[in-house]
Formats: C-alpha cells, structure tokens, sequence
C-alpha cells in the first residue's frame, strides 16, 4: 500500500473545487427537478436549468465567464420566450426578461466572485498550511521551514541546536477507534506542550508507519536533548498504556544536533519533506506557478 | 481591508447565498408559483383570421366521460373574446373564485406550440380577476386553449 493511502484523507483544493461544483450541479438540477414536479411553467423550468452552464462558467473563469454566462443565459431565455412575444408583443414579458437577466447576471458574479475567493483561500492554506489537524502542532512543512532557518542561524553566529523525535508506531494504535485514536493523539500533543520551553517547536507528523512527534530545541546541545528525548519517551510510553494502548516495545526516539549530526539531520529532514509533499501535493507546483509569475516573461 | 478569513467565509455565505436566486426566481407568487391544481378552460377557441374583415371565432366546449370537468373546485377560467381589427384579437381571461379562501392564480394560453404565460395575481374570496391579452395573428386558422394554474 503506498504511503499516500495510508494517510488520512485530506482533500487537496482542487478535490474542493470538485466536490463544490458537483454540489452545486446537484443543487441546482434538483431545483429544477422540483419546479418540474410542481408543475411549474416549462419555459421556467428551461429558465432554471440555464443557471447551470452559469454555475459552470463560472467556475472555470470567475466573474467575468460568471458574467458573460449570465447575459448568454438572459438571450437564450428570451429566444425561447420569443415566439410569444410575437404573438403578444414584447412589454409583457420585458419585467419577466429583464428579471431573468438581473438573477443569471447576479448569480454569475456574486458566484464567480466567491469561488475565486475560495479558491484563492484554498490556494493559500495549501501554500501556507503549518498546522497539524490532528493535534494542532506544526506539521511536517513547518518542521522543514524551521529546521531550515535554524541551520542558517547556527551557521551565522556559531550556535547550536537540537532536534528530539519520539515515534509512536501506527500498529499500536489500530486497537483503538477512529475517535479514541484522535484523542490519544490531542493528549500526547498536549502533553509535549507543556513540556517545552516557549523558544522550542513542537511538531507532529505522520508517514505510513509512524506518528513521529518532534521537538526544534534551540540553543540546546547533544547531552541535554537526549535526556529530554529519553524522558519525553518515557512519558509517552506510560500515558499511552493509560490510555489502553498495546505498546509491544518501548517507543522509538533520536536526538541529534547541528553542528555535529549532519548526516542524520539530512536524513531527517528528506524523511519530513516526503510527508509534507504527501500532505501538500499542490504546492510545489503552485509555488512553481506564482515564482513563474513573479518573474514574468523575459525568463 | 477586509481580513483574509472573514473574506473567505463571506465568500462561502456567498456561495451559498447565490442558490437562493433560482429559488426565488420559481417563485411563491406570480408566474411561475407552484401548483396545487391545474385545469383546462371551459371554453377553448378556434380562431380563423382572413384576409379581409374581423377574425373568425368559434368556441366549443368538450364533454368527456368519467372525467371531472373542473379539477379546481370553486374556481372557473372562462375564456372570452373580442376582435381588435383585421388580425387583433383580445383575449379575455377571467378567474372566478367562489371559494372562501384567497389564491393566486395565472393563466398559460397555448396557442399551437406557443404558450403565453398570463399572470392574474391574487383573487380573494367570492371575488373574479381577469386581465385581457391581445394576440396578434397570421392569416391562418388557430386554436386557443387556456389552462388555469392555481397555487396557494
């Protein structure tokens, strides 16, 4: 099984945008379906299912396909209502039209303007996101960005830092709901909270294998990081018997150090950027796009 | 400038909010309010419009058996009509409400394939509202039939 799959799911923005479109799709076909059953004036009917190439436009091009939707709505409205103006004359249907053409134009613009913010919202969190779900720690991409600039200040002003992880294996927790699973993982993120320093970083990630909690220590050295981690084991260790889980061996834990363990410290990090692009699928590539724009043409 | 989460979530109210144009557009009232009963006119016409001299018009009233004549009780279309000149004719559509409790009402005149929807509005109790339509017709002959749309 890859490690995609065994990740919960969590829907990237383009699933959003999917999932947002087929229910409108099926917002509006049920509107219509329901005029239908009512009984409701064919040409009405016709007149409701024309939001729907609205809805769909814009979705793909924001206000402006929205807009241009909605007046090419309003004409095929009032072709299909043309051969009764010819029979009857045009003023009693122009507050009819003109009303129809108001709501297909309002619709595409007021939905056109909300689905790019949405979209744009969506886009944001992806680039953006630093927060675990599960256990509100900083995630796998926090962990990077962190790590990233705290290399960058050891090197500059020749300090150190730590970096502690405890794994707990997946496996244990396979005994226990989905729910009770979520509440064994908010009490160990809470309990790693207050076990650290306010200058310390605590992270929660999770690969196929593991739920890995870790800890950005700065200004910490080798000594003290391994007994941090060993405690920190520890603890977790016996809360988790508390609370019913199976544990076959004691917690797996490392502490390594910049300056010192490079090798490891790489390591780490490759494993955290596989999980973040796991957990972020887009935002390479929008990050791609954005640089592509910012740079413009000439490049 | 209007924060990044209030945007967003004004923009899913938004998203939400705009589906309520459709609805409303079926609306309770008007043309387009829903139904509770649907009948055919007593009184369907045939209109022969020639090239010279007033339209033509003859009336005939169907009689089907083990059919209820008038699905809608206590409310009667009756359709009525005059000539406007050479190829006007002015369709009168009256909507009579015997019954004790107020509705809204409107008319879908079908001649041939064309329908024309005729908004009557409310007509209280024990009360008649009509409104007149003027078609304009080719040479030809026509069928006129009118439907009456009740709801609530």
């Amino acid at each position: 099984m890859s490690a995609q799959a065994l990740m919960v799911p969590r829907m990237s923005y383009t699933a959003v945008r999917r999932f947002l479109l087929f229910a409108g799709l099926i917002g509006l076909v049920l509107i219509a379906g329901l005029g239908y059953a009512r009984g409701v004036d064919r040409l009405e009917v016709i007149a409701t299912i024309l939001f729907i190439p609205v809805f769909v436009a814009l979705f793909l091009w924001g206000i402006k396909g929205g807009v241009c939707a909605g007046l090419l709505a309003a004409v095929a409205y009032a072709t299909l209502r043309y051969p009764a103006i010819q029979v009857v004359g045009s003023s009693r249907f122009l507050g009819l039209i003109l009303s129809r053409t108001v709501g297909y134009v309002v619709f595409g613009a007021m939905g056109g303007w909300a689905a790019s913010q949405l979209e744009s919202s969506l886009e944001k969190l992806e680039l953006y996101d630093q927060v675990d779900d599960e256990t509100k720690l900083n995630n796998a991409r926090f962990f990077l960005e962190n790590t990233d600039m705290e290399k960058s200040r050891a090197q500059r002003y020749q300090t150190i830092f730590s970096v502690a992880t405890v794994d707990v294996p997946r496996s244990a927790l396979r005994s226990l709901s989905s729910r009770q699973q979520q509440s064994v993982l908010r009490d160990l993120g809470g309990m790693l909270t207050s076990s650290i320093r306010t200058v310390d970083s605590a992270v929660h990630a999770r690969d196929d294998l593991r739920h890995r909690f870790a800890v950005i220590l700065p200004e910490t050295g080798n000594e003290g990081a391994r007994i941090f981690t060993q405690r920190l084991a520890h603890r977790f260790g016996e809360q988790l018997r508390r609370r019913s889980v199976n544990l076959e061996a004691d917690l797996e834990f490392a502490a390594m150090t910049f300056p010192g363990d490079e090798t490891s410290f790489s390591e780490l990090q490759g494993e955290f950027e596989q999980i973040d692009q796991i957990e972020h699928p887009e935002a390479s590539l929008l990050r791609n796009t954005s640089q592509a724009e910012e740079e413009g043409p000439e490049h | 400038m209007v924060p990044f989460i209030l945007r967003s979530r004004i923009a899913l109210f938004a998203f939400f909010l705009m589906f309520l144009i459709p609805i409303l557009e079926q609306s309770l009232r008007g043309l387009t309010h829903l139904l509770v009963c649907n009948s055919d006119a007593k009184t369907p016409f045939t209109l022969v419009v020639s090239e010279k001299g007033d339209p033509l018009m003859a009336s005939s009233a169907r009689l089907t058996r083990d059919v209820d004549p008038n699905p809608c009780k206590g409310l009667d279309l009756n359709l009525g009509a005059r000539a406007e000149g050479e190829d006007r004719v002015a369709i009168t559509v009256p909507i009579s409400n015997t019954t004790t409790y107020g509705w809204q009402g409107s008319v879908r005149l079908s001649l041939g394939n064309t329908t024309v929807p005729v908004k009557i509005g409310e007509i209280p109790p024990k009360q008649t509202r009509e409104d007149t339509i003027v078609f304009q017709l080719p040479r030809g002959l026509h069928e006129l039939d009118g439907s009456l749309l009740l709801g609530p």
